[in-house]
């Protein structure tokens, strides 16, 4: 698509006073903001008459700088959660070194010793998320199948939104009805000894990520170009031997993005584990017990952040590192494949 | 001209008669095994409740037998061609794997319990998966896709009408885990074994072949949208049943008369007044906060502090993600830069709300009163509410087709005259759609207000932020105006989500009924948000094409 | 043409909103949203915390200590008049005054209101002994409640430092130990110190290696509280002599008492401790022995010699304002420890360290 700056001229072209002004003003904000907050308000104040003076006189110009800030917004966001999440963690790495992600033996948590140790985190997430995945990528692909391939079209309008608006609910009311329904149930009917189980978790963050991996999947199955399909109906295969032969291997990349997406959220998921849970930093024994009561990385962070301080609350920093970093790779692999998808196939999605 | 009298064979050969109606039943019979093990596993009956006079054990066991030796029939049928079927050489790899791993578990199982082999039981159960395995694959599909099948039904129904497992069996199997139960065998054996004989009796019942394995395959697929159908309608109604009663305590609804004009009439000395009917609706449970001296507690305090958290999101996030949106799809070049932006996004929108709520604790706390506040969680939901937009629009702003910006510009309009008058308002739709499902997420989301904005447990009373007040004072500028109460915005709140997330810490024992209440007006309005985005999706793709 | 459908369009959207938002607005004048029918009878309560401009008083921190001044603050906010014999009733404890609840132990200290209205807000939040210590410290609450000293609970604070903390000691937790009721009914019903605090350290793993257990063998489901909570503080520095004591016998830990409650009367295998004013029929609580001594539920708790007895305190920083005052100074009173104390289980003060507490606060105006 080509924009209109290419066929119209705009300006006369030199680099103006009013853009060289916003994007001094708006930079001084932000900086004034990270350094001296108590600032803040003159340079912002600065900005606003800028950006008053440059609509009322040069409007063109103005709007299109403006634009340009906000867009750069959205890198600055993320660059400063990178950057604050990591200074804020720099004490407990210093205090504990590589041990922090790689000590396999007990204790691990001890505040008043200052021992952090994340290894029982990132087991609990590890296993909460295999299963919630063993969940939501088969049935979520099987689901995504039969909305774009199988459903008539009364059951594909009824079953979209449905999804969707399973995607909606909350993940405090999953948490709540997986306190209330599901550990009472393990503990009474499965004998389980604690209150609170990793597979309850896994079980309910799989029920979440599922809708995730239905939407993704179906718009990369939906996106296989039709020829492709009615060149193998008219070869004599069935429907299904189409699927699993034509289409599901053409849009790989897009149901494997799908499960990726589906992984990242199952991660990144925190109330339903907090909840869930009861929240004592061991390993589960033997180490494969899926029915035994630790911590995740976002259940640790968000019942202990009221109560840390100093070296602990930089510890949790650490452990919300970690998490940022697994998701945020996950997502650039995702993000990576669906473009590979793209251009494998040649069209717009 | 001579009449054809070679026979025709159909096309394709519909309703194979006989085979299709036993498979129709064998389909039956396992999908109501399959319902009994999901009515086991919600406790609607027990493994030892009766049921037409037999326990629910022995009705299991009989529906293992019928469909193991429905099999056996259906293979015999088969081969000796007494009914139209189209086999082809073999089942196949795929069923081969099925029937090999359920061979395998079976024989595992029976190897360490049964025999007590601790680590040997890898062998016999190795074996048993080849065996299996061959014995799927080599013979003619419909004696290797059905026989395996009848074996595994058939030993299923022995071991629980023999009574191997009874009514009082259990099991470990991992130490310090869970121990199981008849019903939690019967529940795990009739769904995997109900599943396996709907998938074999619908391959069996449509003849083999490709268009047999088309219809198991269906069958398979069909029951798992069905069962997620089933999950949100019963997550959902589950909900509204135990949440109705506590959140429609104590409404009262009335009439009563408003007086509006009355003056001094002099001839019958008294005041006649004007009366206009006034409708009195009080609802406790969203009007009230939780007081000692109110009869029913409520959340109206949580109400209204998502009610502010979500205008503040959306008057902060809406502008930057629309103007980013207009900038990437209408100024930019596709470069590094642009690259570099999209890669943000994206990975701004997977990052984790626990991670949003710690960056919110570590900037924006200190620099905005050192303590939780509605501004900051009114930014760090900004944050997230940001990629959202940003990239719903930008699909919007893409979908507006060039001609409108060619038209424009051929009238010599300015470009961003073109994008303030033609395309926003044309993309309008799909932003507001975008920003309304982006709004649904963030009102539920708890980790962030939990780290930024929670205050007290049980408040009492909303933050008072809209206060229109005007007065004439007694000196300069003698007049009064106050419209925003801006003390308020920095003082902690409570959150829907994080209304409930408090009243599960604070014990569940006394306030069940009101949480609840509280996650049944949680979801209504996180759900209404989606369900009035997507009805407006779909109105306007439908304007669209129209 | 596009334009043209658009601008017609936005004409009839426009009378539209208009006219519904006249509608709106004279409908608004006739939707009352009152507890009462309106013009039925007289109002009984007042709209009360507007202005904008009332002060605020904020406390918060320990669960333990959280019945106790929430349930004052919850008395405070509905400021009952003085014939209410229920909630206020100051005749029955010789006080002499017919004013209502907050504006009398408001006025005490110089802070007036005349009606419904309190004179100031009070709000509690709950998170436990550490945090609020913590918040106090940071100046973001002006009331610390704790249930262990604030030496224990900050140990890498300075001496300096503690002493900024003034100490007000609202009542007295005998801290009891609970378990399951299955587990009591089937025989446990008193346990010595020895057998607890292995429990605790992990060297006893299953029910039937406990003494006067009957029942079947199951495993110990031992509930403890979240480092940094007072109640966990001062349990391991009564049971184990020190706070940094450890204790991986633990398998689940809860960040407050509310919670440990539920844990505890949900499952059938529990032990766990907690504090006087959760104890229920669904949570019981066993007869501890220590140095021969019994202590029984219910009787002797309260018994200096209980070792697991503790001071539960609201902590200022930096002195106590005239404000903080007149809010202690009501829990203090002998109105206060009978209403909001005892009666939500808690022991009173002795009429000694009454007096010694009340000597603490700034004097009255």
């Amino acid at each position: 698509m080509s924009t209109i700056s290419d066929r119209v001229q705009i300006g006369t072209g030199r680099p103006s006073v009013v853009s060289a002004a916003l994007a001094m003003t708006i930079a001084a904000t932000v900086l004034a903001f990270l350094v001296v907050p108590g600032l803040t308000v003159y340079p912002l104040v600065a900005f606003m008459v800028v950006a008053a003076y440059g609509w009322y006189a040069h409007q063109e110009e103005t709007a299109r700088s403006l634009m340009f800030v906000m867009t750069a917004s959205t890198v600055l966001i993320l660059a400063l959660i990178t950057v604050y999440l990591v200074v804020k963690s720099i004490p407990a790495f210093r205090i504990m070194g590589v041990d922090i992600v790689l000590k396999t033996n007990g204790p691990f948590w001890n505040p008043r010793e200052k021992l952090y140790a994340l290894f029982p985190m990132i087991w609990g997430t590890l296993i909460t998320t295999l299963i919630a995945i063993c969940i939501a990528a088969p049935l979520g692909v099987a689901g995504a199948l039969f909305i774009s391939e199988i459903a008539p079209r009364w059951a594909r309008e009824l079953l979209k939104p449905a999804v969707e608006m399973l995607a909606g609910i909350p993940s405090i009311v999953y948490g709540f009805i997986g306190f209330v329904i599901i550990n009472p149930y393990m503990m009474n009917e499965l004998s389980v000894s604690t209150f609170g189980s990793l597979i309850a978790v896994g079980i309910v963050i799989g029920v979440m990520a599922l809708p995730t991996v239905v939407s993704v999947a179906e718009d990369a199955i939906a996106s296989v170009p039709g020829p492709m399909k009615d060149g193998s109906l008219a070869l004599g295969a069935t429907n299904w031997q189409t699927m699993t032969d034509v289409t599901i291997p053409a849009a790989f990349s897009g149901v494997t993005a799908a499960v990726l997406l589906g992984v990242g959220r199952a991660i990144g998921e925190t109330m339903a584990a907090t909840v869930i849970l009861g929240h004592a930093q061991v390993l589960p024994e033997p180490l494969y017990n899926v029915f035994g009561n630790t911590e995740t990385l976002t259940s640790l962070i968000a019942s202990q952040y009221g109560i840390a301080s100093g070296s602990q609350l930089s510890a949790l920093f650490a452990a919300g590192v970690v998490l940022f970093v697994t998701v945020l790779v996950i997502s650039i692999a995702s993000q990576r494949i669906e473009a590979r998808m793209k251009q494998k196939l040649g069209g717009e999605v | 001209m001579a009449v054809d009298s070679t026979p025709t064979n159909d096309l394709v050969q519909e309703g194979t008669g006989r085979l299709q109606t036993i498979g129709y039943v064998l389909q039956a019979v396992a999908l109501l095994v399959l319902v009994a093990s999901f009515a086991l596993l919600f406790e609607v009956v027990d493994a030892q409740s009766l049921v037409a006079g037999q326990s629910v054990l022995t009705w299991m066991g009989l529906g293992f037998g019928v469909l193991g030796l429905g099999f056996v029939a259906v293979a015999g049928l088969s081969r000796a061609d007494l009914v139209e079927s189209t086999p082809i050489k073999s089942a196949g790899v795929g069923a081969g794997i099925v029937y090999a791993l359920i061979g395998f578990v079976v024989v595992g199982l029976v190897s360490s319990q049964t025999l007590g082999l601790q680590t040997l039981w890898v062998i016999p159960a190795i074996l048993a998966g080849g065996l299996v395995f061959l014995g799927a694959v080599y013979p003619r599909e419909d004696i290797g896709s059905t026989l395996p099948a009848a074996g595994f039904m058939v030993f299923a129904g022995t071991t629980f009408l023999t009574g191997t497992i009874g009514l009082d069996w259990t099991w470990q199997p991992i130490p310090n885990g869970a121990v199981f139960d008849a019903s939690m065998a019967l529940i795990v054996t009739g769904f995997f074994g109900g599943l396996l004989g709907a998938w074999t009796a619908a391959r069996a019942g449509n003849g083999f072949g490709s268009r047999g394995r088309q219809s198991g395959a269906y069958l398979l697929v069909s029951v798992n949208a069905v069962a997620m159908a089933a999950l949100l309608f019963a997550l959902v109604t589950f909900v509204a049943v135990r949440g109705w009663a506590p959140m429609t305590r104590g409404i009262k609804t009335g009439i009563f008369w408003e007086p509006v004009y009355w003056f001094y009439f002099q001839p019958i000395q008294e005041y006649v007044i004007f009366q206009i009917p006034g409708l009195w609706f009080y609802w406790p449970f969203t009007m009230e906060g939780a007081a000692l001296m109110n009869d029913i507690n409520g959340v109206a305090p949580a109400i209204i502090g998502t009610f502010w958290l979500v205008v503040g999101a959306i008057l902060f996030a809406v502008p930057l993600g629309v103007g980013a949106a207009v900038f990437l799809t209408e100024y930019a070049e596709q470069g590094r830069f642009t690259q570099l932006v999209e890669i943000s996004t994206n990975g701004l929108w997977s990052t984790p709300s626990i991670v949003y709520g710690l960056f919110g604790l570590a900037l924006l706390v200190p620099r905005l009163g050192n303590s939780n506040s509605i501004l900051t969680g009114m930014l760090v939901l900004g944050f997230m509410l940001l990629p959202l937009v940003v990239i719903t629009s930008r699909e919007s702003l893409k979908s507006v087709p060039d001609e409108y910006r060619d038209a424009s510009a051929a009238l010599g309009v300015s470009q961003w005259q073109t994008i303030k008058s033609v395309v926003l308002p044309a993309a309008m739709p799909g932003v507001i759609t975008g920003v309304i499902l982006g709004v649904g997420r963030i009102a539920g989301e708890t980790a962030p207000i939990l780290l930024v904005t929670g205050g007290s447990p049980f408040p009492s009373t909303g933050a008072d932020i809209f206060d229109p007040r005007f007065a004439f004072t007694g000196q300069f500028p003698w007049v009064s105006l106050n419209i925003v109460n801006v003390d308020p915005l920095l003082q902690p709140s409570s959150a829907l989500p994080y209304q409930l997330y408090a009243v599960i810490s604070a014990g569940l024992s006394e306030n069940l009924s009101f949480a609840w209440g509280t996650a049944l007006v949680l979801l209504l309005v996180v759900l209404g948000f989606y369900a009035i985005g997507i009805a407006s999706r779909a109105y306007f793709r439908r304007k669209l094409q129209a | 043409m596009y334009t043209q459908v658009m601008s017609d369009r936005t004409v009839r959207r426009r009378t539209l909103l208009t006219g519904a938002a006249t509608l709106a607005a004279s409908v608004a004048g006739c939707i009352s949203t009152s507890p009462t029918k309106p013009g039925s009878q007289p109002q009984t309560t007042s709209d009360g915390g507007d202005g904008g401009d009332t002060q605020l008083l904020k406390a918060g921190g320990s669960s333990t200590v959280y019945p106790i001044t929430n349930k004052a603050s919850s008395y405070w906010g509905a400021n009952p008049p003085a014939d209410d014999e229920e909630y206020w009733g100051p005749s029955q404890f010789g006080i002499e005054t017919d004013e209502r609840l907050a504006n009398y132990w408001g006025g005490i200290y110089g802070f007036e209101s005349s009606d419904a209205t309190p004179p100031f807000n009070v709000t509690v939040n709950l998170s436990h002994s550490g945090t609020g210590l913590e918040n106090l410290k940071a100046g973001r609450i002006d009331i610390g409640n704790s249930s262990a000293p604030v030496s224990a609970e900050l140990p890498e604070a300075s001496e300096e430092e503690l002493s900024k903390f003034t100490n007000h000691v609202v009542g007295v937790d005998a801290q009891p130990i609970v378990v399951s009721q299955e587990i009591y009914e089937a025989g446990v019903t008193k346990m010595t110190g020895d057998t607890l605090k292995a429990i605790y350290r992990g060297d006893i793993t299953d029910w039937t290696d406990v003494p006067n257990y009957g029942g079947p063998s199951k495993q110990i489901q031992c509930v403890g509280r979240a480092e940094g909570s007072g109640t966990d503080t001062a349990f391991r520095v009564n049971l184990f002599g020190s706070p940094d004591a450890p204790m991986p016998g633990v398998d689940v830990r809860k960040g407050q008492n509310q919670q440990v409650n539920q844990i505890v009367s949900s499952s059938d295998n529990a032990i766990a401790y907690m504090a006087l004013a959760f104890v229920s029929d669904s949570t019981p609580a066993i007869t501890l022995q220590f140095k021969g001594k019994e202590f029984v539920p219910g009787e002797n708790l309260s018994d200096p010699d209980y070792p697991l007895s503790r001071d539960l305190h609201s902590y200022t920083y930096e002195g106590t304002s005239k404000l903080e005052a007149a809010f202690i100074n009501m829990i203090l009173s002998d109105y206060g420890q009978e209403v909001f104390v005892k009666a939500v289980g808690y022991a009173a003060l002795t009429d000694e360290r009454q007096q010694e507490e009340r000597a603490k606060l700034p004097d009255q105006v």
